[in-house]
């Protein structure tokens, strides 16, 4: 659509406006008794003006962060054999578990001790110990802050990623994506303010549930596209040329009009002409952000987005790229997922059978582009008010099961990163005990994961509600504390 | 606080304190307007702001102060007595609340207002109507307060008569009139035939009128013609399917089970039991006593236990039996909790869940009452059943018992016991019993299976040092210990299963007959009855309105709102419950009124004195749902397939052209086309829907091949290339979607944008008649009902 349109369109929309002469104040009474209908108070949940629910609205205090981007390793990823070292669990490899001779988790009983599969080196300037199965993040540990006592409450993927992106075990729950969205609004009004990246090879195994709006408004829930999949509905159908299709899109903007004229002071009349308004903006804003075609060589080299050998990997750096744009363009919130459920577990972290050569397979896919996500995020001044966040559901176990030569689920202890706005790097905070098994140092819950982000983005989880079915909602539930030992 | 306030503040307050002394606060002896103030002002104030530092469940108590009894508000704490009754001046609480000295509550003072009344409470001498143990409620469950909560107590109401009314037509009017009157409104005129048929068809059966249904309105001046086509769509089996579609949101229905349950019923069988009787208007206590209990009434028999899907497909969760027993404890209680939450909910406007932890912090419902409701349902299990009697379900419940005890210990041993030829061989043994059992003709049995529930109470037991199991005792109901602060892992004193307190009249009645779900029913619509009507009616209005006249239809607690027109509730209520709980009364009653039949234009005076139309001086327009526009562009398209149950469809698949009720509902992965359009979470009782305008409805409009097929579908049904002129086209367009004439100014617009095509083309004529066609179906009119 030219810009002409939408500009002419958006000034017949302030006309109308002007026309209904006390609009104004009814979007403003209507947003008021909205809000006090579904809350009965009006305490810290945010004012949402119905004609744009995704205009940008002021948060509790300054914010360090005014994005965020979550890379979420679906399956499981091990902390063992990455991020945290452990000189004690490679001197007792093969011997077994101090105290915990036949312990059975998930998949049944355990075997002995087993060392990393990747020799761990000094990285960075900090010289922050990390294995050679992540050797590009490793070497940006002077800009990340380690996070290495996080537990979780439930041992199983789906409810445990529900746990991670909702803050609740059962399904039903808003997004951390959502409730910022709902509550901060977005910076660009073209495109959608939450958006949720899905893997090329599928989603993960609580699916939507990672970005659904649960019981928050529906403007709100993240919408899913990446470079391989577009926006549902996003193009008109084959067969339909673009002028006819604008010819089409002003009669109903037309009949529409005419319509709400019949009904003035009706808000939501004005809201669905805003929301048209913007859907036609998606369609030429969306293929335009999707679209890496002015991203110069050098920077598709730096995430490997143009590896020949690895198509998977070319495909997951190209949604790296996609999750800095978005940013740039101001969408608040970004979740770029690493993993999918499909053909149970082999094409994400679940690593139970062989984890070596499942984790080569995805580390290569998962490292570079990563790294290079933060190092451009980091050269182009962005990690000032950008939060980069590398997250899991939980970790896995210091011992391979018995039988096999994978490791079963950790619930009890796992590692996490942040890096960016706000957060301390180099820096590591929290450990597990010598072989990282169990958090033993500055235990670390999801909510205070939670808490700590929303903090950043300038939100006090406390006061982050909502009212559903009888209660003030919130993200934390009634736990978390902001981990203010991180804060930069 | 603005002066009016504070007026109106003294006036509620008790007059005078020089008269108070110790005496007469001794309990029983307090004048019942003292007991009242304390009821209504102070408790709650002492649970809001007091209690989580100050009552026996504080951890730790502060100061060594408990306020949650008489006697101990009375002692005071570490610092001495904090009230010195009659002189607030002395009284440290008064100067703790003003933050003189110490500062209570810490981080936040009091409004002025409740600092005054607090005041005002010493001031009277503090009297303490409190008798017994601690109650953290703010209204004890079982005082003269708590019933006389609006919503609790019987009905109350004197029908108004307005002088020279001559807009009334029934009760409903009267009620809406005289409050309009107060107000200084005028109601709205009637609306016109074409818009109060397109009204009627909508809310009554979820679809639009048909051209030649419209015409036959308009023509039909004999009197009596708006009762008969009320009537005409009350009897179409098109009725079922929309309301049914609103109950099951309440209901919170879904079509598919987690696998792991090892169900092979039809979930849609609960669906269609649902549409057949609301079609059969079989009364609202009929309706609802069979879903809790029809395998326990007499007359139902097995044919109905469809019904018992209203529990029987209750959300579950993976219980993974390995875990500590706390978690897997934990994950069944926040299952009990869903469903003691969906019951108060649904049938009681009640949060009952809210006091799985603690007393109800607002409303009369105690901690004891959660345990009491929720040991009913714990003796409850949700299982499939087929639709016959106890011989054909007892041999098929035993195979299936023993198939899932087999697979329980055979997942054990394979975890405990080495993998040697000999334990391998009987790992074999037992898959080839368990095939056995599964073939056998108990276990697949023919007989259509249903999801209900069953007389077996839940148990999580230890089985072994590292396993727990989940065991089902049949006939065997279990009352519920309290859970301390909602831990299951903390035993507090065992609850009998029995009715709400605060609804029972006179004594207690513990359930005798099995679960007690059947007298769970019977409580509802005996001691329960104007709650329960009040709840019921209100969502129906709110169905026919827009907004009901409580406009938290699943809150009538005090942190829900108050009705509009109270009278007018009651009224409708205690009629309708005379009616014999008929549904179908209730939509006629509501329809057949001048309220209902006003127009919907906006007036200015209105608008200024009252936007939100509380007081229904005009017809609020709305907005379709997802269901009946969707339904309605397939209807005008003369493609929807009216065949009414059965298993459900993809609605993914722009074929799909059944009505949107029979489209899959999946608590895992909702249909994307529901989940853009506001279709609530089936994972939890829907109060109401909450429509949201987003993008992304906007591009399924524009750009979904649905769309674009329904247009080339009205393009037939119209007949464009047949020859007519293009103006007549374009009228029979408005007729079939908006059943009116198109204005000169639409025609213009029709026939400017169709006709820059030349003629001859006939692919792009067809392209364009397609297009603009699209255009009126994505449009705002084909969307709201005014």
């Amino acid at each position: 659509m030219p810009a002409t349109l939408a500009s002419a369109q958006a000034l017949a929309l302030l006309d109308r406006r002007r026309f209904f002469g006390d609009t104004t104040r009814g979007l403003g009474a209507m947003a008021l008794a909205s809000l006090l209908d579904a809350d009965g108070r009006l305490e810290a949940a945010p004012t949402i003006d119905p004609a744009r629910p995704a205009a940008p609205r002021a948060g509790h205090h300054p914010p360090r962060a005014r994005n965020v981007i979550v890379v979420f390793c679906a399956g499981a990823f091990s902390q063992v054999d990455s991020f945290d070292y452990k000189p004690e669990l490679i001197k007792r490899d093969g011997q077994p578990l101090p105290g915990n001779e036949r312990l059975v988790t998930f998949q049944g009983e355990n075997g002995n001790l087993k060392r990393p599969l990747w020799p761990f080196r000094p990285r960075g300037r900090c010289g922050k110990m990390v294995s050679d199965m992540v050797p590009h993040m490793g070497n940006q540990s002077d800009r990340i802050c380690y996070l290495h006592s996080l537990t979780t409450k439930t041992n199983t993927h789906g409810p445990a990623e529900n746990v991670m992106s909702t803050g609740f075990v059962p399904d039903g729950y808003p997004s951390i994506g959502a409730w910022s969205s709902y509550a901060l609004g977005s910076d660009n009004q073209d495109l959608p303010s939450f958006v949720a990246i899905e893997d090329p090879r599928g989603n993960p195994q609580a699916g939507p549930n990672n970005w659904t709006c649960g019981f928050l408004p529906a403007q709100f829930q993240g919408t899913p596209f990446s470079t391989t999949k577009p926006v549902r509905y996003l193009q008109r159908p084959r067969g339909v040329t673009a002028r006819t299709d604008l010819a089409a899109r002003r009669a109903l903007g037309r009949l529409n009009r005419r319509y709400a004229e019949r009904f003035p002071g009706d808000t939501e009349l004005v809201a669905r002409l805003a929301s048209y308004e913007l859907a036609a903006r998606m369609q030429l804003s969306v293929p335009r952000v999707t679209d890496l075609g002015s991203e110069t060589q050098e920077t598709l080299a730096l995430y490997g987005a143009n590896d020949p050998q690895n198509k998977i990997k070319a495909q997951f750096a190209r949604n790296c790229i996609l999750a800095r744009r978005l940013v740039e363009q101001g969408v608040r919130f970004v979740q770029l997922f690493n993993g999918a459920y499909a053909s149970g577990g082999r094409l994400n972290w679940d690593g139970h059978n062989k984890l070596k050569p499942q984790y080569d397979h995805h580390s290569e896919i998962l490292d570079q582009p990563v790294a290079g996500l933060l190092i451009d995020l980091a050269r182009r001044g962005m990690l000032e008010d950008t939060l980069l966040v590398f997250c899991t559901e939980f970790g896995r176990l210091p011992m391979f099961q018995r039988g096999t030569l994978g490791r079963d689920h950790n619930p009890r202890g796992f590692t996490c990163w942040l890096a960016g706005a706000g957060v301390k790097a180099p820096f590591s905070f929290g450990a597990t005990d010598d072989f990282s098994f169990r958090a033993a140092e500055n235990v670390l819950t999801v909510h205070d994961f939670h808490a700590t982000i929303l903090h950043l983005l300038g939100l006090d989880h406390r006061r982050l509600t909502y009212y559903h079915n009888g209660l003030q909602r919130r993200l934390t539930d009634v736990h978390g504390h902001v981990i203010k030992d991180i804060l930069a | 606080m603005t002066p009016r306030l504070l007026i109106a503040l003294l006036l509620l307050l008790p007059a005078d304190g020089r008269a108070a002394d110790d005496r007469a606060t001794t309990p029983g002896q307090i004048p019942a307007k003292q007991a009242e103030f304390f009821e209504r002002e102070v408790r709650p104030l002492f649970v809001k702001h007091c209690f989580e530092c100050h009552s026996a469940k504080s951890k730790p108590l502060q100061g060594g102060l408990r306020l949650d009894t008489r006697d101990d508000t009375r002692k005071g704490g570490e610092s001495g007595p904090v009230i010195v009754p009659g002189k607030p001046g002395e009284s440290l609480l008064i100067d703790a609340v003003r933050h003189d000295g110490i500062k209570m509550p810490p981080n936040r003072k009091l409004t002025p207002r409740e600092i005054l009344i607090l005041e005002r409470w010493v001031s009277l001498g503090a009297p303490d109507p409190r008798t017994g143990g601690p109650s953290l409620s703010a209204v004890a469950p079982d005082s003269p307060q708590a019933r006389a909560w609006w919503a609790f107590r019987p009905f109350q109401a004197s029908v108004p008569r307005p002088t020279d009314d001559t807009w009334s037509r029934n009760r409903i009017d009267r009620f809406v009139l005289n409050l309009l009157r107060k107000k200084r409104l005028a109601p709205s005129p009637v609306a016109d035939r074409r818009t109060l048929i397109r009204r009627l068809s909508f809310d009554l059966v979820g679809l639009g009128p048909t051209p030649e249904e419209v015409d036959a309105f308009v023509a039909d001046t004999a009197p009596g013609a708006y009762g008969r086509l009320v009537e005409q769509l009350l009897a179409s089996p098109a009725y079922g399917e929309h309301w049914g579609r609103f109950w099951l949101d309440k209901a919170r229905y879904a079509d598919a089970l987690p696998g792991f349950e090892g169900s092979t019923a039809n979930p849609w069988r609960y669906r269609d039991w649902v549409i057949r009787t609301l079609n059969e208007d079989a009364g609202y206590d009929d309706f609802v006593s069979r879903q809790l209990a029809t395998d326990l009434i007499k007359d139902t028999g097995p044919d109905d236990l469809a019904a018992l899907g209203f529990f029987g497909l209750s959300p579950s969760y993976w219980k993974e039996l390995k875990l500590d027993i706390s978690l897997v404890r934990e994950t069944v209680a926040k299952e009990l909790e869903e469903r003691v939450d969906v019951f108060g909910r649904t049938f009681l406007g009640l949060t009952l869940s809210c006091s799985r932890c603690h007393d109800h912090k607002f409303d009369p419902i105690s901690n004891r009452d959660y345990y009491a409701i929720g040991g009913v349902l714990m003796s409850s299990r949700p299982v499939d059943r087929p639709l016959a009697g106890d011989d054909v379900w007892l041999p098929i419940r035993e195979a299936r018992e023993q198939v899932r005890n087999l697979t329980v210990s055979l997942a054990k041993m394979k975890e405990q016991l080495p993998k040697t030829p000999a334990n391998k061989k009987r790992f074999k043994q037992i898959e080839a019993k368990i095939a056995a059992i599964r073939k056998s003709t108990e276990f697949a049995s023919n007989t259509v299976m249903v999801r209900a529930v069953e007389e077996a109470s839940i148990h999580v037991v230890p089985d072994g040092p590292a396993r727990n199991r989940i065991e089902f005792r049949h006939g065997k109901p279990r009352d519920l210990h309290i859970h301390i602060r909602g831990n299951p892992m903390r035993k507090g004193p065992l609850v009998p299963r029995r009715f709400l307190e605060v609804l029972t009249a006179g004594k207690l009645k513990p359930f005798q007959q099995g679960s007690g779900r059947l007298e769970l029913a019977r409580a509802m619509f005996t001691d329960g009855h104007p709650l329960v009507a009040r709840v019921i009616v209100n969502r129906i209005w709110e169905q026919h309105f827009g907004q009901g006249l409580v406009r938290t239809p699943s809150n009538f607690g005090t942190q829900g709102q108050k009705p509009s027109h109270p009278g007018l509730l009651d009224d409708l209520a205690a009629r309708f419950v005379t009616h014999h709980w008929s549904l179908k009364w209730l939509h006629r009653e509501i329809t057949a009124s001048a309220t209902y039949r006003q127009s919907s234009r906006n007036r200015p005076d209105g608008q200024a004195s009252d936007p939100d139309n509380r007081l229904l001086w005009r017809f609020t327009p709305r907005r379709l749902a997802i269901e009946p526009w969707r339904d309605a562009m397939l209807q005008v398209t003369g493609s929807l397939d009216q065949r009414i149950g059965g298993a459900a469809g993809n609605l993914g698949d722009d074929n799909y052209s059944r009505r949107t009720l029979y489209g899959k509902i999946d608590r895992k992965t909702l249909s994307v086309i529901l989940k853009m359009h506001d279709f609530p979470d089936p994972g939890a009782h829907s109060a109401r829907r909450k429509p949201t305008t987003t993008p992304v409805q906007q591009l399924f409009a524009m750009n979904s091949p649905f769309l674009f097929k329904q247009a080339d579908r009205l393009a037939t049904v119209i007949g464009i290339g047949n020859g007519k002129p293009l103006p007549s086209h374009i009228h029979d367009a408005y007729r079939i979607l908006f059943q009116r004439q198109p204005t000169d100014d639409e025609l213009a617009l029709g026939e400017r944008f169709l006709s820059g095509t030349p003629a001859a083309d006939k692919t792009q004529r067809a392209a364009r008649w397609s297009q603009y066609l699209h255009a009126l179906l994505a449009s705002n009119e084909f969307l709201f009902v005014d």
